[in-house]
């Protein structure tokens, strides 16, 4: 054990504290002096208190809208006889794969005030001068956020209500509890950690976000911390008060984290445990004609957070002028633009083998300090998930700053190779996957594993035969919630990047700065359909499935 | 022995002079000196980086690319943040391009650095003397003025009749231009940047104090600027620049520039070569390139810019460059307060 801290905590720190030193060092710094100024700055700037609020206000929106959504379906797809679960499982994991940015590109092409489509033809429809819906304002970027963050909240739900014990549901029933009251006082506590891990997650990557709030936040002359730390980097940088920012960030996120706890403290007293070994039939509701609405509201969800997305950018994709809308004539000749230039080629071949490699090192690496959290009694164990939490909360523009100051130097420089790109994913992104292993091993009582032992089996193979397959499904959701923001990660990428280690999502955005919607639209279209290939190439092949666990 | 017994007979030898004539009149014609065309050829590849927006680079790419034969490893961000990422990359010693294009000179701080390398060209004795005064020749030689864009207005004819179309700066901050104005980034764009730093002197920063009443949108670079004004989204732009606009004229879109009466702010595009050159002759190619007759003629007939040549004709239908108002900026002044200018922007546009 002693080894295994040591080995995480050399990793953690190469990945996370290293760079994270290094902007410390900046923000009390002023022309290479130590000094508090960045700071004394900070606090007496009526911008950047206001940009604390605006980012506040957009964390706490997209963290109520996004949990609803996410709990919503996700009691749906588990625990009701609506139709077509199987469908909205497999399909609700899309919005994650589409960039934050793209996203809020295809609202803005919708709901752009003046020349969005639905309210060009609103305004037609009616007959009137009004807007339907400006996505230009605090609530349209919480919104379009929301359809983007909702599936770390469903995914978290899902599995835990997937993995419940049925027999508690039962027992409940049995002594005389109806179904809505067993939902309130069986149901819902047991999976508030999932519940509580996926809402601090959407929290701690609203505030964080950087492409949509500076697509929309921005135009509408809104300004958030990512927005306002990404525009110190403009020459001359601002190293130091861009450091000195990103610490209200980390602040944010310590505030949450201490939410989680004193909530998970709240309920001290509840065993969260639920896989027992037990097995017997999910309890699943009834709910008659109301499961058309149900679905319904399932499906008006996707839509808005998918179809219509997704379908805004096929079509454009397929414009021959953006401007013109139909009557230009519609066109293949964007994808073939996306087929035959190298430089989107390369982009996508970029993005791809650090995907993999990020989600496939992030994974293990993850699943060692979940187990080291949940198993264990190590001394240390705060100091190792501060460090595996805390990089959500930086912003990925300054994690990629920190990370190029710290990895393009001296004998250790990294600089236009994808590594140095490579190290700054896992390190933003290896919280996902801690979170989602933490709370697949909080429900793996510890019982199974001690009863193992109890038989003579050593930790390894207790780990082999136990452990690993009760919480595959988790270990496997733990990758792709990894895999898929990698693909379109921006803001760190887009200060490493090299005309050769250029990722998609740099390739995506600089098209939009350019003005080239199409051909943005039709590399993501092309990125999606290829990263869908590949999800359920992946799963058909390995057997995924966000299923129960069986003993 | 009969002539068609000899090993290279005459006819052969006509040919081979032929060719090699026409060879030698393409390269002279083109102006480039043969023995950096070889040496260009030997390096194989240039590493280029640009602010100038992708369908023109790529377009150069191609055209130095299919004319020599040499790879262009082509980087395209907006000026500011390209600056901003050879400054980053010049300290961290791991800088990769040859030669930059930028939409603002690399000076100050970049010359103290030492991280421009001088060239002098041979192609500025062809450049008339206003150009080298006013577009901002570097009489030190550390960069090179390309070509001529000019920052202006621009409107959607079919949302703005002309009669409603602005004629000068201070006519955008009508309050009738409310909610239909839009502006580029300074902070990422170095030609918005540069206008910024003029009108703010010209107008002081009460300018921008009243245009902020008229809330603008404030779009990354000009790119998405003129997809945003041909739209109708924001059928104003309130800065643009002539190159941005050029494709979507030509392709017919309903799109009318302005001169300002109160004088049109030129921003050439200058090329440099950073300290960290890597394919020397190659870079000194493609900037000698750029510089050539036929690359000027193609970007005024095609880009709408005025070639930086002496005696080349203008953009087609645009009037004289001697014969614009001009707004010059005060490229010290741009330089020593950049951040500041920056700033003063946001706070007062917000």
């Amino acid at each position: 054990m002693r080894l295994v801290m040591i080995t995480c905590s050399l990793v953690l720190g190469v990945l996370v504290a290293y760079p994270i030193i290094y902007l410390a060092i900046f923000s009390l710094t002023v022309d290479g002096q130590l000094s508090l100024d960045n700071y004394l700055h900070m606090f007496t700037s009526s911008r950047y208190a206001e940009s604390f609020l605006n980012t506040a206000v957009v964390g706490v929106l997209v963290t109520l809208i996004a949990s609803a959504f996410g709990i919503f379906m996700g009691w749906a797809v588990t625990r009701t006889n609506m139709p077509w679960k199987q469908f909205i499982r497999n399909f609700s994991f899309v919005p994650f794969l589409v960039p934050s940015y793209v996203g809020a590109m295809a609202y803005v092409f919708l709901f752009g005030p003046r020349a969005g489509y639905v309210n060009e033809g609103f305004r037609w429809l009616f007959h009137t001068e009004a807007t339907f819906f400006n996505v230009f304002s605090l609530t349209g970027l919480a919104l379009v956020m929301s359809f983007y963050c909702f599936p770390l909240v469903f995914l978290q739900v899902t599995s835990a209500l997937d993995s419940l014990d049925p027999s508690l549901e039962e027992a409940a029933q049995i002594s005389g509890a109806s179904r809505l009251r067993t939902v309130y006082r069986i149901t819902i506590p047991i999976i508030t950690p999932a519940i509580i891990n996926g809402a601090i997650l959407v929290f701690v990557f609203a505030i964080a976000l950087f492409g949509a709030p500076l697509i929309i936040a921005q135009a509408a002359r809104i300004w958030v911390l990512t927005t306002r730390i990404f525009a110190f980097f403009s020459p001359p940088p601002n190293f130091g008060l861009a450091s000195a920012l990103s610490t209200m960030l980390i602040f944010l996120v310590v505030l949450a984290l201490i939410g989680q706890q004193m909530a998970l403290r709240l309920g001290s007293g509840r065993a969260y445990t639920t896989i027992t070994g037990k097995v017997g039939a999910k309890q699943v509701s009834n709910l008659g004609g109301w499961r058309f609405l149900v679905l319904g509201g399932c499906l008006l969800i996707f839509f808005l957070a998918v179809i219509l997305p997704l379908m805004t950018m096929l079509v454009i994709s397929l414009f021959k002028i953006h401007g013109h809308g139909f009557s230009s004539g519609l066109t293949l000749e964007h994808y073939w633009q996306v087929l035959t230039s190298k430089f989107c080629l390369r982009a996508i071949k970029n993005s791809l083998i650090l995907a993999f490699g990020t989600a496939t090192l992030c994974s293990l690496i993850a699943l060692v300090l979940a187990y080291i959290e949940v198993r264990t009694k190590a001394p240390g164990k705060g100091v190792l998930r501060f460090l595996t939490t805390m990089p959500l909360a930086i912003p990925g523009t300054v994690m990629g700053v920190g990370v190029l100051l710290a990895w393009s130097r001296g004998f250790f420089n990294l600089y236009g190779t994808l590594i140095i790109i490579l190290i700054a994913l896992m390190a933003r992104f290896i919280t996902f996957g801690y979170q989602t292993l933490c709370a697949s091993l909080r429900q793996l009582d510890p019982a199974l594993e001690e009863a193992a032992r109890i038989s003579g089996a050593t930790w390894g193979q207790t780990m082999r035969k136990i452990v690993l397959p009760l919480i595959k499904d988790g270990f496997l959701s733990a990758w792709i919630l990894i895999f898929i923001p990698s693909v379109g990660e921006l803001a760190a990428t887009v200060m490493l990047f090299t005309s050769q280690t250029v990722p998609v999502s740099v390739a995506m955005f600089d098209s939009f700065s350019e003005g080239v919607f199409q051909q943005v639209a039709a590399l993501s279209i092309f990125v999606l359909v290829l990263i869908v290939l590949i999800f359920f190439v992946f799963r058909r092949f390995l057997g995924i499935r966000f299923a129960p666990a069986q003993s | 022995m009969h002539l068609k017994d000899r090993p290279i007979n005459l006819l052969t030898l006509c040919l081979t002079a032929m060719v090699l004539g026409l060879f030698a009149f393409t390269e002279a014609k083109a102006g480039l000196d043969p023995k950096l065309i070889e040496a260009a050829k030997k390096e194989g590849v240039v590493n280029w980086a640009t602010g100038m927006t992708r369908p023109y680079s790529e377009a150069l790419q191609k055209m130095f690319q299919d004319e020599f034969g040499i790879k262009v490893n082509l980087t395209r961000i907006g000026t500011e943040a390209l600056l901003g990422r050879f400054m980053m990359e010049m300290e961290s010693g791991v800088c990769e391009f040859d030669l930059l294009t930028t939409g603002k000179p690399p000076s100050g701080k970049y010359l103290e650095k030492k991280w421009v390398a001088k060239y002098d060209s041979p192609s500025l004795a062809r450049m008339s003397p206003r150009t080298i005064k006013e577009v901002y020749h570097d009489p030190q030689g550390f960069w090179t003025p390309t070509l001529i864009d000019l920052q202006l207005i621009s409107y959607n004819s079919k949302v703005i009749p002309e009669a409603e179309a602005p004629k000068n700066w201070t006519d955008l901050l009508d309050p009738k231009y409310k909610d239909k104005l839009a502006h580029a980034d300074p902070r990422y764009s170095g030609t918005a940047m540069l206008t910024v730093a003029a009108l703010s002197q010209f107008y002081g920063w009460d300018y921008y104090a009243k245009m902020g009443k008229n809330k603008p949108m404030i779009t990354r670079g000009h790119g998405a600027l003129v997809e945003i004004m041909i739209t109708g989204e924001r059928p104003v732009a309130a800065e643009m620049l002539l190159l941005t606009v050029a494709k979507p004229i030509k392709s017919g879109e309903p799109i009318k520039n302005v001169f300002p009466t109160d004088g049109t702010v030129p921003t050439p595009w200058q090329t440099f070569l950073s300290t960290s050159v890597k394919h020397p002759n190659a870079a000194k190619l493609f900037l000698e390139y750029f510089l050539s007759d036929e690359v000027q003629k193609y970007c005024a007939e095609n880009w709408l810019l005025y070639p930086v040549i002496d005696g080349l004709p203008n953009p087609p239908e645009f009037p004289q460059l001697a014969d614009i108002k001009l707004m010059p900026v005060d490229l010290d002044r741009a330089e020593k307060e950049e951040e500041s200018i920056k700033n003063k922007f946001w706070e007062n546009i917000e």
